[in-house]
């Protein structure tokens, strides 16, 4: 898996590809860490690039949404294929986290443009 | 043939002698990639001989056994190991821990085959709780939870880390009728829901044709027919009709002849 790292105005963007598995996983646990851990106020993930996610992906993602939450920060995720988005489906999350369509619309929702 | 089309396991000509006994006498079977296999037939058929030969517990004598293209007979240790990582397993007794807690038992494979912090692997177990209806039943230890319950967690357990291929061993042995249909039900869900390939065993002809989509009935260690729920009940081989409806008598022998008896007691 690759984890590309950008910021654009106050929004930390992390844009992921390939399969985020539990050999991958820790890797993106450490990056959300660093954000999380310096209280990074607005978090874009872009997941258009993730054709397969499994249980540790999701965990990795209530564990950043739960540190975020208690800084009243925002963690957005945005363009889910449909692997992923059945992923967080079957685990009754998707109703929980904020699933932005395009990265543009979760730009917008942060209030940032894209 | 697309991956999605693909046998998930071929056997092709799998034989297993214990002694000059043929326990599987050339069996040849597929089992198609997310669906519900049922393994069927009568005690002593080999339906328990084949299911460890599935899971790599067992070398064949001969033939072949291809997991998603992999053969794994002949497979050494390590690299059986990697295969296995793809299987998850519903033994007879649930095989819980009992002095640990249920979400430290479903948590057992994390901790055992990834290097996941504790944090989330926490987060993984209450998921998978979720996903077999028992959440909030975290810190309880086996003793506390009913026969039923311990089958769910020992199913979230075989579900941790994500497995292609769930192999049952009677699911429903020793648990009341209503229970059993329950985890039947279960078994159904967890299959479509994640798109799992479910190899079930079992005797139990109420529930093998209300979770099947293929049918396997094996008989003196040979495949005798396979098809869907439909099509073996309406099957119109006299064995399978026999095994069906539990009868006693039939073209199945109660017991063997004294021919037989004689035969294999004086050979001793």
């Amino acid at each position: 898996m690759k984890i590309q790292s950008t910021t654009q105005g106050d929004v930390n963007i992390l844009e992921l590809s390939g399969e985020l598995d539990y050999h991958s996983s820790p890797e993106l646990r450490e990056k959300l860490g660093e954000l999380t851990g310096k209280q990074a106020s607005k978090i874009l993930m872009n997941l258009s690039g993730v054709d397969y996610m499994d249980s540790s992906g999701i965990a990795t993602f209530v564990e950043a949404f739960q540190k975020t939450k208690r800084y009243q920060g925002r963690l957005v995720l945005a363009e889910l294929t449909g692997t992923v988005r059945g992923v967080f489906e079957i685990a009754k999350l998707d109703s929980i986290f904020e699933i932005a369509p395009t990265v543009a619309e979760a730009m917008t929702r942060l209030g940032t443009k894209a | 043939m697309n991956e999605s089309e693909q046998p998930i396991i071929e056997v092709k000509e799998l034989v297993k002698r214990f002694g000059d006994r043929a326990v599987l006498d050339g069996i040849n079977v597929n089992i198609p990639r997310g669906k519900i296999t049922v393994i069927m037939g009568g005690s002593g058929c080999g339906k328990t001989t084949f299911l460890r030969h599935l899971i790599g517990l067992y070398q064949p004598t001969s033939g072949d056994i291809l997991v998603d293209g992999v053969n794994i007979a002949g497979l050494k240790e390590k690299e059986m190991n990697e295969v296995r990582r793809k299987f998850g397993m519903l033994f007879q007794g649930s095989a819980l821990f009992n002095s640990m807690t249920v979400g430290e038992n479903v948590a057992v494979p994390l901790r055992e085959h990834t290097d996941l912090s504790p944090e989330i692997i926490r987060i993984i177990v209450r998921v998978k709780l979720e996903l077999v209806g028992l959440t909030g039943f975290e810190d309880f230890m086996p003793h506390q939870i009913s026969g039923g319950m311990k089958k769910r967690v020992a199913l979230a357990r075989a579900i941790a880390l994500d497995p292609k291929i769930v192999f049952y061993d009677e699911p429903g042995a020793g648990l009341d009728p209503i229970t059993a249909s329950m985890i039947d039900r279960l078994i159904l869900d967890l299959s479509k829901k994640l798109n799992i390939t479910s190899v079930v065993v079992t005797h139990e002809m109420k529930s093998a044709f209300r979770i099947a989509d293929q049918v396997i009935i094996l008989h003196k260690g040979k495949v005798l027919q396979v098809g869907t729920a439909e099509e073996i009940q309406n099957s119109k081989n006299s064995y399978v009709q026999q095994f069906i409806q539990g009868e006693s008598e039939g073209v199945i022998p109660f017991k063997q002849t004294s021919e037989a008896y004689l035969k294999g007691l004086l050979s001793t």
